[in-house]
C-alpha cells in the first residue's frame, strides 16, 4: 500500500488585473449577443400571442390565409420558403462547386483571383437589383423555357400550369444566382486551403488530377464547402425583396414549378404595413417567429451535420 | 585541386558497375562521347543521363550521371539545397507539378526514357511510389487510405481488395496495430504509424520503386528504427531510394550512396557515388570525407 491517496487539485489561475478586465468586457459582449437573441424571441412571442392562442398548432398546418375572414394558416408560406430555398440550392450547389473547383484547380491563379474577386462582389449587390433583373430579364426567359417544357411534358404535375415566367421556378433561379457567390467563393477558399501534401500524395499514387480533386481534395475541403452551403441556405431562407418580385405572391401549395407561390419573408414585407386587424398583425408576427425558429433549426442542423462528419471522421481532436 | 574537383562532376564518374565498384570516368568507354546513352546493364533500374533541372532561371541541379541498382537501397546525401529532393522527384516526374521546372538530359527507367513526349505519367507514378517527409495520410479511414490508390487503378474489388489492404498493411508492419480499427480516421494515428500507413498506401498500387524523401525526419528514434527495419524488408522486392540528412541512417540502411554538393552558383552536383561501405571508408572526394566526418561527430 502506498502512503495514502494522492489528492489532485486544480491550480488557482494567477490573478492578472488586465486579463480580468478584458475577460469581463468580452463576457459582456458575448452576453449581450445572447441577450439580444433571447429578447428577439420574447418580443416576437409576445406580439404573436393573440394568434398563438387563437390558432394554436393549427397555424402551422393551416392552408388558408384570409385577412378578411381573419383566418390564418402559415403552411403555404412555410412551403414556399422551403421549396424556393431547396430549389435554389439544387441549382446553385453543383454550379457553385464546379466554379470553385475550376477557379481553384484548373485556371491559373493570376486569372482565377480577379474572377473570384468579381464573384465575391456579386454577393454585395443589393437584392432589389437582383429582383429587377429577375423581372426584366430572367422572368421572360424563364417564360419561354416554361412554354417549351409545358408543350412537351405539361402533363407531368411538376411542369403543369401557365408558362408566365413568374412563379416558384423564377424564385428558385433568382435565389440560386444570389447564393451562388457564397458557395463558389467559400468552396474555392476551402479547396485552396487543402495542404499541397494531400494533392501530392494522390498524384504520386498515379491518380489523375480529376481523381485527386474528386477524392482527397474535396474530402479534405468538405467541411468548408458545407459551411458555404449553410451560409447560402441561410441567405436563401431569409431573402425577401428579390423573391417577392418574382414568385407571384399567391398563398398556395402546388407541386408545379410553374405555379406562383409565396414565402414567409415576402408576406411580411407585403402585408405588415397594411395590416389593420389585431389578429392579422399577430399572425404576421407569428410568421416572423416561425421564420426565426426555422432559420435557427436549419443552422443548428447544419452545425450538427458538420460536427457529425468531423466526429465520424475523428479528425477534430480538441 | 581544381581539376580534382572537376573530375567528380564529370560525366560517367557516378556509374556503378555490376560488381559494385565505381568506375573512373576514363574507364567508361564512350561515356564522354555519349552521355545520353541508356544504361545497358539490366541490373540498373534508374539511370540519370546528363540530367539537370532548372526552376525558372535558377539552375538547381546539373550534369547528373548516375545509375541506381535494382533491388537495393540507395541513399542520396548532401547539404541542404543541393537538389536531392529535386532529383528524387524527377524519377516519378512529381516536379512536373511545379510550373517553373525545366529539364535537360534524360532519366531511364528500366532502359526506357521517361522525359519524352507521350510518356504515360499515370503509369509511371504507379510504378514509382513515393513517401514524403511529413506523413500525409488522407483524412479518411485507415482502410480507405490504403484502398484508395488500388481502387483508382482498378486493381482489386470487394474481398480481394480487403485482402490486398491487409497484405500492404502487414508489409508495412502496421497490420497488428490497426487490424481492429481499420475504420478509424488515419489522422488519429501516431506520426510513426502514419508514416508506415503512407508506405502501405504507396505499396498498395504495386510499385517497383519506392522513393522516400527524408521519411524519418519528423519521427522519434524508435519510430525511425521501425521504418528503417521496414525499408530493409522491402529489398530486394523493391528498389528503394531514400534522401536522408542522417549519415548514420544512410550507413545503416543503404547499399549504395550518392553524395551531392552545391557549386559556387548554388547549383547541385553529384560528387561521387558507390557502395555505401566503400563511400564511407574511402571517400574519393575531400568534400565527401569532410561531410561524413563532420556529421559523424
Ligand atoms: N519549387 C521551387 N521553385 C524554385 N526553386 C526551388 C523549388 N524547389 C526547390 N528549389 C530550389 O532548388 C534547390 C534544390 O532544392 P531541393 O529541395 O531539391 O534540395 P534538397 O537537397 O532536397 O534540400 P533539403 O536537404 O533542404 O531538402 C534549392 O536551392 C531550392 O531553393
Ligand atoms: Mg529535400
Amino acid at each position: 500500500m502506498s502512503a495514502g491517496e494522492a489528492v489532485y487539485v486544480r491550480p488557482r489561475p494567477a490573478f492578472v488585473l488586465s486579463d480580468r478586465v478584458a475577460n469581463s468586457i468580452l463576457a459582456a459582449g458575448a452576453a449581450s449577443v445572447v441577450g439580444l437573441a433571447v429578447l428577439l424571441g420574447v418580443v416576437l412571442s409576445l406580439g404573436a400571442a393573440p394568434a398563438l392562442s387563437k390558432f394554436g398548432a393549427g397555424f402551422l398546418v393551416g392552408k388558408t390565409w384570409d385577412p378578411v375572414a381573419e383566418h390564418f394558416g402559415a403552411l403555404p408560406f412555410i412551403y414556399g420558403t422551403l421549396a424556393s430555398s431547396f430549389l435554389a440550392l439544387l441549382m446553385a450547389v453543383p454550379v457553385g462547386l464546379g466554379a470553385a473547383i475550376f477557379l481553384a484547380e484548373v485556371l491559373p491563379q493570376w486569372l482565377a483571383r480577379p474572377i473570384a474577386f468579381m464573384i465575391e462582389l456579386l454577393a454585395a449587390v443589393p437584392s432589389v437589383v437582383y429582383g429587377m433583373w429577375g423581372v426584366f430579364v430572367a422572368v421572360p426567359a424563364i417564360a419561354r423555357v416554361e412554354e417549351f417544357i409545358g408543350q412537351r411534358w405539361g402533363h407531368i404535375p411538376l411542369f403543369s400550369g401557365p408558362p408566365i415566367g413568374i412563379g416558384m421556378l423564377a424564385a428558385g433561379v433568382i435565389l440560386a444566382i444570389m447564393v451562388l457567390p457564397f458557395i463558389a467563393s467559400i468552396s474555392r477558399e476551402a479547396i485552396l486551403a487543402v495542404p499541397r501534401a494531400q494533392a501530392e500524395a494522390a498524384l504520386a499514387l498515379g491518380a489523375t488530377k480529376w481523381e485527386t480533386i474528386r477524392g482527397p481534395l474535396l474530402r479534405y475541403a468538405r467541411k468548408g464547402i458545407l459551411g458555404g452551403i449553410v451560409l447560402a441556405l441561410g441567405r436563401a431562407l431569409g431573402e425577401t425583396m428579390a423573391v417577392t418580385m418574382v414568385i407571384g405572391n399567391v398563398p398556395q401549395i402546388s407541386v408545379s414549378l410553374f405555379q406562383s407561390g409565396y414565402t414567409m419573408s415576402a408576406v411580411l414585407a407585403n402585408e405588415f404595413a397594411e395590416a389593420t386587424g389585431r389578429i392579422h398583425t399577430a399572425a404576421l408576427v407569428e410568421i416572423a417567429l416561425v421564420l426565426l425558429v426555422l432559420t435557427v433549426l436549419v443552422n443548428a442542423f447544419a452545425r450538427l451535420l458538420i460536427w457529425g462528419t468531423a466526429a465520424h471522421a475523428g479528425e477534430e481532436r480538441v | 585541386m581544381v581539376s580534382e574537383a572537376f573530375r567528380g562532376w564529370r560525366a560517367g564518374d557516378g556509374v556503378v558497375d555490376p560488381a559494385g565498384h565505381t568506375m573512373a570516368a576514363e574507364e567508361v568507354a564512350g561515356a564522354e562521347t555519349d552521355v545520353l546513352a541508356p544504361p545497358t546493364d539490366p541490373e540498373v533500374c534508374v539511370g540519370f543521363r546528363a540530367f539537370g533541372v532548372r526552376y525558372g532561371d535558377f539552375e538547381a541541379l546539373k550534369e547528373v550521371q548516375l545509375d541506381i541498382r535494382r533491388g537495393h537501397i540507395t541513399a542520396f546525401m548532401g547539404p541542404s539545397g543541393c537538389g536531392k529532393s529535386t532529383l528524387l522527384r524527377s524519377i516519378n516526374r512529381m516536379n512536373d507539378t511545379i510550373p517553373s521546372a525545366r529539364f535537360t538530359g534524360q532519366v531511364y527507367l528500366d532502359g526506357e526514357p521517361i522525359y519524352v513526349p507521350g510518356v504515360n505519367i499515370i503509369r509511371l507514378r504507379k510504378r514509382v511510389g513515393m513517401v514524403f517527409q511529413k506523413p500525409n495520410p488522407f483524412p479518411a479511414s485507415i482502410f480507405e487510405n490504403v484502398a484508395w490508390g488500388a481502387r483508382v487503378h482498378g486493381l482489386y474489388k470487394g474481398h480481394a481488395l480487403f485482402e490486398h489492404v491487409e497484405k500492404c498493411l502487414a508489409r508495412a508492419g502496421l497490420w497488428d496495430e490497426v487490424k481492429d480499427k481499420l475504420k478509424l480516421n488515419a489522422m488519429s494515428l501516431s506520426g510513426g504509424q502514419q508514416q508506415r500507413l503512407c508506405i502501405a498506401r504507396a505499396l498498395a498500387v504495386e510499385p517497383e520503386i519506392l522513393l522516400m524523401d527524408e521519411p524519418c525526419s519528423a519521427l522519434d528514434p524508435i519510430a525511425t528504427y521501425r521504418i528503417e527495419e521496414l525499408m530493409r524488408s522491402l529489398v530486394p522486392d523493391y528498389t528503394v531510394i531514400i534522401v536522408t540528412h542522417n549519415i548514420q541512417q544512410a550507413a545503416r540502411v543503404s547499399d549504395y550512396c550518392a553524395f551531392f554538393w552545391v557549386d559556387e552558383n548554388r547549383c547541385g552536383r553529384l560528387v561521387e557515388s558507390g557502395p555505401t561501405a566503400q563511400l564511407f571508408e574511402a571517400p574519393k572526394d575531400e568534400r565527401t570525407e569532410r561531410y561524413l566526418a563532420g556529421r559523424m561527430g
